[in-house]
């Protein structure tokens, strides 16, 4: 069986094993659907920054340098790439693009069957939603995606106590949030 | 951040050490103040674990990658032929451009040609330093020798003209339906490069 480790499929796809992309993407593909999600808020928007996701990670692999490890590098892209997708959605909205741009995305609306469990977590990503973009990707990394401050750096690049300090402004936030919705 | 939220937070992550978290149950078990505080942290840490594992749709997740294949000019990019056809159609701009800046060297005499000496005069006069913008923004004169020269350049005739600013009264939702997607995620590209947010 061929080897499944970053550098080895990375190697091979440069090489003009097109199957090996394929693999890299398989390995992936659930962090950077699940980091686009919690970022953008909804399954359609996550699902165009995934497709813009797998056209960089495309064209760029061959840029990557090994010098980071792969998975932090497909998170910094899937971070950029998903607060790009949110200012583009502003856009539209100050350019009255809304009705325009509404192209057919061939996917459903929700990839989640069980409907309890898309409630909840609807409204996740509504609390996910009040927190300023970068706040809320420090907070999806850490608490949701376990990584160390030291990987959340390498993605953002901010310092450790930057993260540290964003990441409890965050859960203050948040936790205002639920207070206010549990109450009412 | 302060050291208190530091270790209500390691501690829930279960990230302190022996000696830390009995220190930390000790102040805990006596301060109230510091036990709402756990709570509270506990309500966000308990919500967001329900946000890990979810069970989907798999059908999504076998899909992508074919999907993402669909979209991909695959064969194009491989096409044997490519560096060829993007060499001749470099090649057929330069000699475009090539070709137009000649002609736009035939052209420019012609522009000053086509104005009167008042005409040629009074632009000179409106446009000299010590004339501020102001006090000829309102000449009915001077914007009509202007539009005469854009005409002339754009070599629009008197009747093309109405074609070309038929819709000059358009409002932006009557621009903005004109323009596809494509266009529409240039601009937003073009707008998001140049980092006003």
């Amino acid at each position: 069986m061929p080897d499944n480790n970053d550098f080895e499929l990375v190697k091979r796809f440069l090489e003009g094993d097109e199957s090996s992309f394929n693999r890299l993407i398989n390995k992936y593909q659930q962090k950077i659907y699940w980091h686009a999600r919690r970022m953008t808020g909804s399954h359609l928007d996550a699902d165009e920054v995934v497709q813009e996701v797998l056209l960089v990670l495309y064209n760029k692999l061959k840029d990557f340098q090994f010098k980071s490890s792969l998975y932090t590098w497909i998170y910094r892209i899937t971070s950029t790439r998903s607060i790009n997708y949110l200012n583009k959605r502003k856009l539209r909205k100050i350019l009255y693009f809304d009705d325009i741009n509404t192209a057919e995305t061939g996917t459903k609306e929700d990839i989640i069957n069980d409907i309890d469990i898309k409630d909840k977590i609807k409204k996740l990503d509504q609390f996910l939603q009040i927190l300023p973009a970068k706040q809320r990707e420090i907070f999806i990394l850490r608490n949701v995606d376990g990584l160390s401050y030291e990987e959340i750096s390498e993605i953002t690049g901010k310092s450790i106590g930057g993260l540290k300090s964003n990441y409890f402004h965050a859960i203050n936030k948040i936790s205002e949030k639920m207070k206010n919705e549990f109450d009412e | 951040m302060n050291s208190m939220n530091d270790l209500i937070i390691k501690y829930i992550e279960g990230s302190l050490d022996d000696k830390e978290r009995t220190m930390f149950e000790k102040e805990l078990s006596n301060s109230p103040s510091l036990q709402k505080e756990l709570s509270k942290y506990k309500t966000v840490f308990n919500e967001f674990s329900d946000y890990k594992e979810i069970s989907v749709d798999d059908d999504y997740f076998m899909n992508m990658v074919p999907r993402f294949r669909s979209k991909l000019p695959g064969k194009l990019k491989r096409f044997p032929l490519y560096k060829i056809a993007f060499a001749s159609a470099a090649s057929l701009i330069v000699v475009m451009f090539l070709f137009l800046l000649w002609n736009r060297t035939d052209q420019t005499p012609n522009i000053t040609n086509n104005l009167n000496e008042h005409e040629l005069s009074e632009l000179w006069d409106r446009f000299s330093t010590d004339v501020l913008p102001i006090e000829y923004l309102a000449d009915v004169t001077i914007d009509s020798t202007i539009n005469a020269l854009y005409l002339n350049e754009l070599n629009i005739t008197p009747e093309t003209e109405s074609y070309y600013f038929a819709d000059r009264k358009s409002d932006v939702r009557t621009i903005v339906k004109d323009i596809n997607d494509d266009e529409a995620d240039n601009i937003y590209n073009e707008i998001i490069n140049k980092k006003y947010f």
